[in-house]
């Protein structure tokens, strides 16, 4: 049973105020302004944008649902620790997965539990042979995809990442399924590959989430291979949306315990200087924000 | 090193309390400005009269001693450089 917090208990002041404040700068700032800037537009009139300029859209979207997704956990695990209670952690760095079952043990870690543990281990998990894991699996990732809503795109979405996770089990039983292959380890490039692979994997399912109906998604992935935008004046390549997707990318660094020395650092301030410092960093995020805030985009699951 | 990683590093809810405090003394004088026009965009009536009326008079102060500036020189550059369509 969880223990009620007490007020002997210590409170976890820098990795709250961390886990707070990173996540209203992930929300307020980054997330906010990709949707505004480049994922809603797009995904609104895909027909009038370039592939490139659709290509960034996409990785905007990734960028912007990891950022808005995770701050919202992020926040709620800050406050929670200010209060004395300790919640595990949701996201773990998704976009540096290797595989697409790395990606679910990072993404939405209390979602991915909770089909592991109430219909992919019911259903018999991979207990009952190998054509009814890969039956399981399928069965598990449709009905995650149909609980973020009565959609096709999310029935695709989940039908997708079944099969996917599917196609690379059966390739891994075929390349290293063995015992001695699990020891070994795969080499850097490898893994980078993996990285990359696998980022751009997602990248195309969210362009099935995000999309609404199966006419935008025909636009988008139509569009991708359209070279020239029919208004040559809108190009997003450039400087801010770059580096805006690039600094929310990097904010992967911040999950997990990567950033424990800073934690400790933090905790050992002066109560009043952390407080302090607290407030100016909250005013620069709000300065760069824009006027008003998106609500998070899972508030609709 | 690696065992001061799971070492939990709390500090005594009292200190919490005074940390959180000072933060919100410290957000309120720094933004309370961008707080009292907020409370003026919203619709008419008792829930916007009441927070007109309780912004309005920490807005004075806050701007009477100029915390209020350094906010809005962040937004008139790099804020609005980032936000401009």
């Amino acid at each position: 049973m969880e223990r009620m917090p007490s007020r002997e208990m210590p409170i976890e002041v820098g990795r709250a105020t961390f886990l707070i404040l990173s996540g209203l700068f992930k929300k307020i700032v980054v997330a906010n302004w990709l949707a505004t800037h480049l994922a809603d537009p797009v995904f609104s009139w895909p027909e009038i944008y370039s592939g490139p300029d659709i290509l960034l859209a996409v990785y905007a979207y990734a960028v912007q649902i990891y950022c808005d997704f995770s701050a919202y956990s992020d926040i709620a695990i800050g406050t929670g620790l200010l209060m004395g209670f300790n919640f595990p952690l949701n996201f773990n760095a998704p976009y540096f997965a290797s595989s697409l079952q790395d990606f679910w043990r990072r993404w939405h870690i209390s979602l991915s539990t909770w089909l592991r543990d109430y219909l992919y281990i019911p259903l018999g998990g991979s207990r009952r042979g190998t054509k009814r894991t890969y039956v399981n699996l399928l069965v598990t990732f449709l009905l995650g995809g149909l609980w973020h809503g009565a959609a096709w795109t999310f029935v695709l979405w989940g039908a997708f990442h079944g099969a996917y996770l599917t196609v690379e089990r059966i390739v891994r039983g075929w390349w290293g399924g063995g015992a001695s292959a699990k020891s070994a380890p795969a080499s850097p490039w490898r893994v980078w590959l993996g990285r990359i692979g696998i980022f751009h994997v997602v990248c195309f399912s969210w362009i099935l989430f995000r999309g609404g109906n199966l006419d935008t998604v025909t636009a988008m992935l139509q569009g991708l291979w359209n070279w020239r935008s029919v208004v040559p004046t809108v190009a997003f390549w450039n400087a801010w949306p770059l580096a805006v997707v690039l600094v929310g990318f990097a904010m992967q660094f911040f999950d997990g315990d990567r950033l424990w020395r800073v934690w400790h650092r933090l905790a050992a301030w002066p109560s009043w200087v952390l407080g302090a410092t607290a407030a100016v960093v909250l005013t620069i995020i709000l300065a760069l924000g824009p006027e008003g805030v998106a609500p998070f985009i899972y508030f609709q699951f | 090193m690696e065992a001061n990683k799971d070492k939990k590093q709390g500090v005594p809810l009292t200190h919490a309390w005074t940390a959180l405090l000072v933060f919100y003394v410290v957000a309120l004088a720094l933004n309370a400005a961008a707080l009292h026009r907020n409370n003026e965009r919203l619709p008419y009536g008792p829930v916007r009269s009441f927070w007109v009326a309780v912004s309005a008079p920490i807005s004075a102060v806050s701007q009477a001693l100029h915390a209020d500036r350094p906010r809005a020189v962040l937004e008139k550059t790099v804020g609005a450089s980032l936000n401009k369509n």
